[in-house]
């Protein structure tokens, strides 16, 4: 019965995406926007890129209020959504290609030198002409890429590039990322729920939860500033009962032979010396905690900040 | 033979629930329904509205003719049509194995997974437009007759459904037709004319159109004590060996899906 | 729509050097763009073209219907001498065989890739982010279509009008010929506004399928799909008159056939400059405000 009333009776509920979020991106930043599902990061990219009114403040890119979506504004910048494709399914991808070059208008001089510099980059010159269907999901993420950028946009934005492709795969975009980025000091804002991401091609990090920022900064700085401990990971050589670790630090993974110890920040020093003097180490790194360890502990904090 | 039944319970259940869940989809498929079963009896009025007789059929007769195509198209795609949507799509996007790899008949899957109750009201519309004309003409019924219209009508059902699916099992080699099942729309809906219009037109086309001109045709031809022995054991035969072949046909056409996966 | 967007002087500073750049190609400006346009239509041709095989279902489809009733009035005419007035076989026969040629040329079906594909799935973000206007891009889109199967129709046309005894029933002078086309472009144009505007009520109504499928059966019947209007009971023949459907389809085929005086054929004309005012002014309203709520301004 209850499956009827819901036929005739609706209950909806009303959440706001994004709630009080500023920045300011300088040409040539690459900034990435991490946070969990929901968070509101791809509301922030639609409202920068147009496509979304934000019900008040005040939004400029390039000098453009990008809700007018005025076709000026519009040939400088450009949008690649994870998996949505603009790419033709059943015409190799060249002829997108060719579509986008007659919708930017750009001409046919600096279409070939860009083409060229883009397919060599992503190593895709004998795809071109393969119909897009046949490609393989990381193979049209390429072409999305070119698409993308064949009209050499001052700011791209990136909606989650590197969902639901292979570790390989992942490691290939985020390399071009950064050197499309060094190359042309093009604005990159790109949004993502993966650390590795993050790890590997922002300067600069813009966290996002529950369409908040908990933090806006350098990685290294959020690591310094919100790490508290840091990482022993030790080699034994012979076997020690894990209760011994207790006077050194927290014990937090141990297979021997590997361990993993935490100690706080300031008596990472003293406690490594400690472990090579006391225990039979055979090999010890001093690390900086997981990224996600960070954020997710910056994350059920985030009433403190 | 039990578990199959407790299997399409299953699925009767889960599309009942689908239904009410998205009530969108419940308003569509309902407006669809009621404005094509409409249109039938529309354009059939319409056509018929310049003359009394057709291929030797009376104008009441042709409209109960329209009146069987309903109710029993409306049979068809409650239980039929939306799974040789969704088995073209299956077959265009390869998704074949998922289904293939259970262990259930893949046949009976792909034609029973979706019941599609809003289709219901056509059946009503046919069923009460059927009693309007029945009544206004004075053509009077008695169970028997009745009873065995209805059996007839399950027997072109058995037909129309193996056309369709050996249609559809063609897609295993050409996947990218998909559009081919909307066609098939319309093709059933060529059971709604008279069979001698086929043969007028060229006794070859009557021949490769058999199966169109038996559907509805045959158990409507009864309901006028029309037809003779010959007429209905055609029926009875052509959807038994229909069924037959679209069975052989769907089990040859997986061998070569099955050797021919990339 | 979209020349006039071309703001080049609200560029920002910083823009002018490389982001816009054809500025220094506009002393060809005229010469460029309708070449820009015929480039981006043979793109959309080529992607039509390589789908030419459901092209092909898609217009027997539009073949079947037409020909599986101008069977059931052979039966007619085979029992009586004039069942429908006017009308002689050869007529009747030539309306239905036109009729292949109007439902596969003429009758756009824009409003499920748009309903579909661009509001539901989101694919219109695509769109908007792009210099490009959308209604422009959809007619370079849905064109090819039927262009490739319009000419199926002219094949089947070509191929049937030999087993016609007194041949195809056409309109042989030349002011009828050129009103003709005039009104054939003109019901193109009338078709695609129609459909562009029911593709975009996506926006607003989760409901589409069941409201494409309702207006798909009021077309059938309204624009002379099952017979042609002039035989219909007087009352429906006045409102399918009213009603736009019929300038899509029936005045077309009738012009064709040469039914229509020079009056009506004038009159057919200024209906449907009518019908295309009103179909833009709709569709504009309707997109200012859908693109609003697909952008959530004013929420």
């Amino acid at each position: 019965m209850g499956s009827l009333t819901s036929l005739i009776h609706r209950k909806y509920q009303t959440v706001p995406a994004v709630n009080d979020i500023s920045f300011d991106i300088k040409e040539g930043e690459l900034v990435g926007f991490i946070g969990p599902n929901g968070a509101g990061k791809t509301t922030t990219l639609k409202c920068l890129s147009g496509l979304l009114y934000p019900t008040s403040g005040f939004v400029s890119v390039l000098g453009f209020t990008p809700f007018e979506r005025k076709h000026a504004f519009l040939k400088q910048i450009a949008l690649v959504m994870g998996q949505k494709n603009q790419l033709w399914w059943d015409l190799p991808a060249q002829e997108t290609f060719l579509l986008n070059k007659e919708i930017y208008e750009i001409p046919d001089e600096q279409y070939k030198k860009t083409l060229d510099e883009l397919v060599e980059l992503l190593d895709v010159e004998s795809l071109l002409k393969v119909q897009v269907r046949k490609l393989s999901l990381g193979e049209r993420m390429k072409m999305e890429l070119i698409a993308a950028l064949i009209h050499s946009p001052r700011v791209l934005f990136l909606d989650e590039p590197t969902i639901g492709l292979d570790v390989v795969m992942q490691k290939k975009m985020r390399d071009f990322i950064a050197s499309y980025n060094q190359l042309h000091k093009s604005t990159i804002l790109l949004t993502s729920h993966y650390m590795e991401d993050v790890r590997q091609l922002a300067q600069r990090v813009i966290i996002i939860d529950h369409g908040k920022i908990l933090y806006d900064g350098k990685l290294d700085n959020l690591v310094k500033k919100f790490a508290k401990y840091k990482v022993l990971s030790v080699v034994l050589d012979t076997y020690v009962a894990p209760d011994k670790f207790k006077e050194i630090g927290e014990l937090t993974d141990y297979n021997f032979p590997k361990a993993i110890i935490r100690v706080s920040r300031g008596a990472s020093n003293v406690a490594a010396a400690q472990l090579l003097e006391k225990f039979p180490v055979d090999d010890l790194n001093i690390e900086e905690p997981d990224i996600e360890d960070i954020i997710r502990d910056v994350f059920t904090n985030e009433s403190k900040l | 033979m039990k578990r199959y039944f407790r299997v399409y319970r299953a699925y009767a259940k889960m599309s009942l629930e689908a239904l009410f869940a998205y009530r969108a989809n419940f308003i569509n498929s309902s407006i669809s329904s009621v404005a094509w079963g409409v249109f039938s009896f529309v354009s059939i009025f319409l056509l018929t509205s310049k003359t009394s007789t057709i291929y030797g059929w009376k104008r009441e007769e042709i409209i109960i003719l329209t009146c069987g195509y309903q109710i029993m198209i409306g049979v068809f795609h409650t239980l039929f049509s939306k799974n040789f949507g969704y088995m073209a799509e299956v077959i265009e996007y390869a998704q074949l194995d998922g289904f293939l790899l259970k262990p259930i008949d893949s046949q009976f899957v792909m034609s029973m997974r979706w019941v599609n109750y809003t289709s219901i009201f056509r059946i009503f519309i046919g069923l009460i437009f059927l009693l309007y004309i029945l009544q206004n003409f004075s053509i009077g019924l008695d169970p028997f007759i009745t009873g065995i219209f209805f059996l007839l009508l399950l027997v072109g059902l058995l037909l129309l459904y193996s056309v369709w699916f050996t249609v559809a099992t063609v897609l295993i080699w050409f996947p990218r037709l998909s559009n081919i099942i909307e066609l098939m729309f319309n093709v059933s809906g060529m059971t709604r004319y008279p069979g001698e219009l086929y043969k007028h037109a060229s006794e070859y086309l009557f021949l490769f159109l058999l199966p169109i001109t038996l559907v509805v045709a045959t158990p409507v031809k009864f309901l006028f004590r029309r037809t003779s022995i010959f007429d209905i054991s055609e029926l009875f035969l052509v959807a038994i060996i229909f069924f037959i072949f679209s069975r052989k046909f769907w089990k040859f056409a997986l061998r070569f899906y099955t050797s021919a996966s990339s | 729509m979209a020349a006039s967007q071309n703001n080049l002087d609200t560029l920002s500073k910083e823009g002018a050097a490389q982001g816009v750049v054809t500025q220094n190609n506009r002393k060809s400006y005229f010469g460029t763009l309708p070449m820009r346009y015929v480039r981006i239509f043979l793109l959309h041709f080529q992607d039509a073209f390589q789908n030419r095989s459901r092209s092909f279902v898609w217009f027997l489809l539009s073949l079947l219907n037409p020909l599986l009733v101008l069977l059931f009035w052979r039966g007619a005419f085979e029992s009586s001498t004039s069942p429908l007035g006017d009308w002689s076989y050869n007529a009747i026969a030539s309306y239905y065989l036109l009729l292949v040629i109007a439902g596969s040329f003429l009758q756009v079906h824009i409003e499920e890739d748009i309903a579909r594909r661009d509001i539901q799935s989101g694919f219109l973000s695509h769109y908007l982010t792009k210099p490009f206007s959308y209604i422009l891009r959809k007619f370079f889109q849905e064109l090819p279509w039927r262009i490739i199967q319009g000419f199926f129709g002219v094949l089947v046309l070509i191929l049937f009008s030999f087993f016609l005894k007194n041949g195809l029933f056409l309109t042989h002078d030349l002011i009828g010929i050129i009103a003709s086309i005039v009104i054939v472009v003109l019901a193109f144009f009338i078709s695609f506004l129609f459909k562009m505007i029911v593709g975009i009520s996506a926006l607003w109504i989760t409901e589409f399928y069941g409201l494409q499928e309702l207006i798909g059966v009021i077309d059938i019947v309204f624009a002379g799909f099952v017979m042609p209007l002039a035989l219909f009971p007087s009352f429906v023949r006045t409102l399918s008159y009213i009603l736009p459907f019929a300038y899509m389809i029936y005045f077309p085929i009738l012009s064709f056939l040469g039914k229509l005086s020079s009056v009506e054929l004038l009159q057919t004309i200024g209906i449907q400059f009518v019908w295309l005012t009103v179909f833009g002014i709709t569709y504009r309203i309707m997109w200012r405000r859908g693109i609003k709520k697909f952008t959530g301004l004013g929420q």
